[in-house]
């Protein structure tokens, strides 16, 4: 009677502990990321040029300095592919975008490094994101559901997102 | 007889309420601290000086070796890519190497793996571009006749295609390895002035504080203590309560 209280007791205990240590789980190469982008049309990779007033915007949405000059992107008519990386709350999240004139199309985590938190590639949490855009202040036109135990995740994937609208708005107009 | 003994409950509460000020703001404080921490990202930010390093008996991180691309030194120091004694980008991984590449701009630049992460710099110690995706468990960098970044790793050799971004399977022999070579001393004793602890961030102070660990094993049991006694605290409050509404 008791031993399986202990069991169970013993799993509850070690459970966190196996856990504790960070993951690494590819789910998408990006090959593999950009042919499901763009199935049809082979996309031409571009380079936008991160300028001193975009930079400014980036790092008001990312909540934090953006350093690097330039970004790269694939591009094939109005629609864009973005690989962009962006710690959750210990390790990076590399993540993928799909953009195309209706807001964004598709949304994929390539590779998860948290221990916690990986429930953000499930398509209920990316599926969210599917025709988003940007409203005022760069903010999305949607509230974004949080996932409990990911909440840093969550916030990661959101500012990405939010970031790659304005990017590509500006990759489009450019 | 009822009175008394709350009287004695209300006594209790007094002294231990007393007794327990100090500790209850200290852990009131920490944990507000904890909360900071969160919003300011302390769990990025390296804890300096020799108080700490001689506290926790961690040395600090001062690289011995790096590399040297066009007459720049390239190193990390507490997860940190190091240009010179400028900190330019994270670096949580080891810095694979460092060397001059052409890229698919005229001007020279600089190709530094981190990890997963290949990192396009200017020479004036600017961050052109970050690229995740490299291979894992990278070994070695180097270049092959044609000027491509070669990546050696456990699995084998891999070339940067600049054009996709991508890493493809390199099969051919004869890339020129790059390897780390020693610091200069005067730029390794720069670099020691501000060397961070490895392993230690400002958010694990402020946890260590909270939990009595940054004072040993005592700390951590006199924690344990005030923690119970405010769990008594708290029952004796709600026992005088009680006495008062029987009443």
């Amino acid at each position: 009677m008791w031993k399986p209280v202990v069991v169970g007791w013993l799993l509850c205990m070690l459970a966190p502990m196996a856990s504790a240590h960070g993951t690494h789980i590819r789910y998408l190469t990006q090959d593999e990321f950009l042919v499901l982008a763009f199935p049809e049309q082979t996309p031409q990779l571009q380079f936008i040029m991160m300028n001193a007033v975009l930079r400014d915007e980036a790092a008001q949405i990312m909540e934090r300095r953006v350093s690097v000059a330039r970004q790269r992107y694939w591009r094939a008519g109005d629609r864009t592919a973005w690989i962009m990386e962006e710690i959750g709350k210990e390790y990076p999240i590399t993540m993928g975008f799909v953009v195309g004139p209706e807001g964004i199309e598709k949304v994929r985590i390539l590779v998860y490094r948290e221990p916690r938190g990986g429930e953000v590639h499930e398509r209920f949490f990316t599926r969210q994101f599917e025709g988003a855009v940007l409203a005022n202040g760069n903010r999305l036109d949607r509230p974004i559901d949080n996932i409990t135990g990911a909440t840093l995740s969550v916030d990661a994937v959101t500012r990405v997102a939010r970031l790659v609208l304005r990017l590509h708005a500006e990759a489009i107009s450019g | 007889m009822t009175v008394s003994r709350r009287g004695r409950w209300i006594r209790w509460h007094r002294w231990l309420g007393l007794a327990l000020l100090i500790p209850i703001l200290f852990l009131v404080t920490t944990g507000v601290l904890i909360t900071v921490s969160e919003w300011r990202g302390w769990q990025h930010v390296p804890v300096q000086g020799r108080l700490w390093s001689s506290w926790y008996g961690v040395p600090p991180d001062v690289p011995e070796t790096g590399y040297n691309v066009g007459n720049q030194w390239l190193s990390r120091q507490g997860g940190l890519l190091m240009f010179n004694t400028e900190a330019l980008t994270r670096c949580p991984d080891s810095l694979v190497a460092a060397v001059p590449y052409e890229g698919l701009t005229d001007e020279g630049l600089i190709a530094a793996v981190c990890g997963e992460r290949l990192l396009l710099l200017g020479h004036d110690a600017s961050l052109l571009e970050a690229i995740s995706g490299a291979p894992g468990g990278g070994r070695r960098l180097g270049l092959d006749e044609r000027g491509q970044l070669i990546l050696a790793t456990r699995s084998g050799h891999y070339r940067f295609d600049e054009f996709s971004g991508a890493w493809h399977d390199y099969q051919r022999q004869g890339a020129e390895w790059v390897d780390a070579v020693p610091l200069p001393d005067s730029l390794r004793d720069q670099l020691a002035q501000h060397a961070p602890l490895p392993g230690i961030s400002r958010e694990r102070v402020v946890l260590d504080l909270h939990s009595g660990r940054l004072f040993g094993r005592a700390g951590g049991w006199v924690v344990n203590v005030a923690a119970m006694l405010m769990a008594l605290l708290a029952l004796t409050g709600v026992w005088t309560l009680l006495s008062r509404i029987r009443k």
